[in-house]
């Protein structure tokens, strides 16, 4: 594998973190070593590699990061929509998860760090850290399993009904930085859970967030997980999420991407025990020359399941858009049911969507239907609002708000659908001015 | 109130009015009459601003102002309103959202105060009472699935919200049956006032039983062929258009 400063600099972070990783027990040691591995292997891929022939990295590969400055400070007081969202909150800063004492006990959850887990939490984690995908998928995957630090624990084992709001922060830092942060999230059978995560940075200088989410599903459990990803300017967000969906258990999952200069997200669900349903949309709104690439895969591994996938992105200026929507249905998933829809504004002739269903069907008796749409605004729509006295910006605005909104409406949580339709509103007018 | 004089306009490089002139005083009510593709409608939307029409020649001036000169949300603001013959669905924007940021931008524009969510639920109610409007269509988006006659009442309900000084109806009546037709015309005539003044297109006289029009035009070819009372509305439901184009009375 060739090298570049980027590869040099991660290996020089592993080399950092290896003393402080002595203590750690020898199944997580073979865990960071499997990532590892899997990572020297794929490298930083070009836009050569499939998977990634829309999303250039060359610009990472040639940084060479910094390991993230720890006690950086404490996170900047969320403002504007942001600020709305619920105390119930675990605070990342520079990938580091805050928790004093290493452990929080809330109604029907607990959330703990890896290091402060007992025994038995440890050998669940075993049997669920860095498993829901291969390691081979997806370089920054394992890289992340290599590099990062005290895994975050979410342990849902009733009702938590007050939503969990996991606040990612980079700080400002006079040199460009990476972070790799690991969340694992088990519900327990019947649990419910929502959970909140907010990916924010400061508005300049470069910053590398690389963040994996894993959701473990028991039998009807329930779990509806947001994530909004408003990092700075010039940050790259490299992030995977994988849920495994058990039986008569219902995953859905919102992205709302808006911030970075390029990120690249992968939403991913493994459709394991029959009766479970998921949910992937998400909302995408770039401008300037941003790369907002969404990939999502759906594993339908057994019968009688579904998916649901909306996916809408707003395109201004220069910028480009990915979605890539992969649903395998293996053999024995009969009775699949999966819809996957991708709707995309262009708002200049200047910005590019490259959209790809990727259909992979070896079952007969299944319903999957895809469908991609690229447009620009309603010219009679237009007309309309003008024609009753609303300024043509303010037109422009409404209608976009409409299109995005038809995802925003389906997240559950009022006070959530509120802050996401208010920062849109502010991205859409950001994007469109 | 508005002066139309010598107007061309195309549309895609067809020219469809060919040379408009009309005058229209403060609280009268004028109705332009004739046969399919004889540019009615093309009247009704160079004058509200649609920008796929293209004015080729002659002028148009609205209260002393160029009306030609304005943007489309300008004239809305200057008090021209538009009833659409085809009302657009805009799905995921709120029928009465809209209309309040309608109102909110036409009364800023006169110099008044933007009404309060109170005050402006009072007032929509009232307007919907007025045009028999279920009340479900205000928290709908606009238009989406609502029926036809529930789209032209909903085009009503707007102008009764928005009050303008000069109302354009654009075949507001095609499509309505008679009890939603004497609804829509109840709603128009409300308006009625002297200072206000309405240009309703149509193709049938039946409107006009309930919509009394001090002038009765008839276009044919982009052109005026004929202006006349009221009674000139009847002649035409009588013979027709075709007997206009016969010798001695064109």
């Amino acid at each position: 594998m060739e090298s570049s400063n980027a590869l040099r600099a991660f290996e020089a972070m592993l080399e950092q973190a290896a003393p402080a990783r002595a203590s750690e027990p020898g199944w997580l040691a073979e865990a960071r070593h499997a990532g590892l591995e899997a990572f020297r292997l794929q490298g930083i891929p070009t836009t050569g590699h499939e998977e990634w022939r829309s999303t250039p990295l060359a610009a990472l590969a040639a940084t060479a990061f910094a390991p993230a400055p720890t006690s950086a400070g404490p996170a900047p007081t969320a403002v504007g929509p942001l600020a709305g969202l619920g105390g119930n909150r675990v605070e990342i800063i520079n990938g580091a998860p805050i928790l004093p004492d290493g452990r929080r006990q809330g109604a029907g959850s607990s959330t703990f760090l890896l290091s402060a887990a007992t025994p038995e939490e440890q050998a669940a984690v075993m049997r669920r850290l860095g498993r829901t995908h291969s390691l081979n998928s997806h370089p920054f995957a394992a890289l992340n399993l290599a590099l990062h630090g005290d895994a975050l624990v979410i342990h849902v084992t009733a009702d938590a009904t007050e939503p969990l709001h996991i606040r990612h922060c980079a700080l400002p830092s006079d040199r460009p930085f990476a972070t790799a942060v690991r969340v694992l999230v088990v519900a327990e059978p019947n649990a419910r859970a929502a959970l909140v995560e907010t990916f924010e940075g400061p508005a300049g200088g470069a910053y590398l967030t690389n963040a994996v989410i894993e959701f473990w599903l028991g039998d009807g459990a329930a779990v509806e997980h947001c994530r909004i990803q408003v990092e700075g300017a010039d940050a790259t967000h490299l992030s995977l999420s994988h849920a495994m969906v058990g039986r008569d258990s219902r995953f859905a999952s919102t992205n709302i991407s808006l911030g970075a200069a390029l990120a690249r997200y992968d939403g991913n669900a493994s459709m394991v025990g029959s009766g479970g349903e998921c949910t992937l949309n998400g909302v995408y709104v770039a401008a300037g020359t941003q790369l907002i690439d969404n990939h999502t895969y759906i594993d339908h591994a057994v019968a009688h399941c579904q998916s649901h996938e909306l996916y809408k992105g707003v395109l201004a200026d220069r910028s480009r858009g990915v979605f890539n929507g992969k649903i395998l249905v293996r053999e024995d998933a009969q009775k699949t049911d999966a819809k996957q829809t991708n709707q995309v504004l262009l708002l200049s002739g200047d910005a590019q969507i490259h959209t790809k269903p990727q259909l992979e069907i070896f079952a007969d008796d299944v319903r999957c239907t895809h469908g991609a749409t690229i447009g620009r605004l309603d010219a009679d729509a237009l007309f309309y609002l003008r024609a009753r006295g609303i300024l043509a910006e303010q037109a422009h605005t409404m209608l976009v708000a409409a299109f995005a909104g038809d995802v925003i409406e389906r997240i559950a949580d009022e006070t959530l659908r509120g802050v996401v339709d208010a920062l849109v509103r502010d991205a859409l007018r950001a994007g469109l001015t | 109130m508005l002066e139309i004089r010598d107007l061309h306009a195309s549309v895609g490089g067809n020219e469809i009015l060919r040379g408009i002139s009309l005058s229209i005083r403060p609280g009268e009510v004028h109705a332009i009459m004739g046969p399919n593709g004889s540019g009615k409608s093309t009247l009704a939307r160079v004058l509200a601003g649609h920008p796929d029409y293209e004015v080729t020649g002659g002028d148009v001036t609205y209260r002393g102002e160029d009306l030609l000169e304005m943007d489309a949300e300008v004239r809305a603001q200057k008090g021209i309103f538009l009833a659409f013959q085809y009302p657009v669905e805009i799905p995921g924007v709120n029928n009465s959202y809209f209309l309040k940021a309608a109102l909110n931008a036409v009364r800023k524009a006169r110099g008044e105060e933007e009404l309060d969510a109170v005050d402006f639920l009072a007032l929509i109610r009232q307007k919907a009472k007025l045009l028999d409007l279920d009340t479900a269509l205000l928290s709908r988006p606009v238009n989406e699935g609502f029926s036809g006659g529930e789209k032209k009442r909903n085009e009503i309900f707007h102008m009764a919200v928005l009050e303008p000084m000069l109302s354009v109806l654009d075949e507001t009546d095609s499509g309505l049956d008679i009890d939603a037709l004497r609804i829509v015309a109840n709603g128009v005539n409300a308006l009625r006032s002297p200072e206000r003044a309405s240009i309703v297109v149509t193709h049938y006289q039946r409107l006009l039983n309930y919509i009394v029009p001090d002038f009765v035009h008839v276009l044919s070819d982009g052109r005026i062929i004929r202006s006349g009372g009221k009674e000139l509305a009847l002649e035409l439901e009588d013979k027709g258009y075709a007997w206009l184009d016969e010798p001695g009375h064109a």
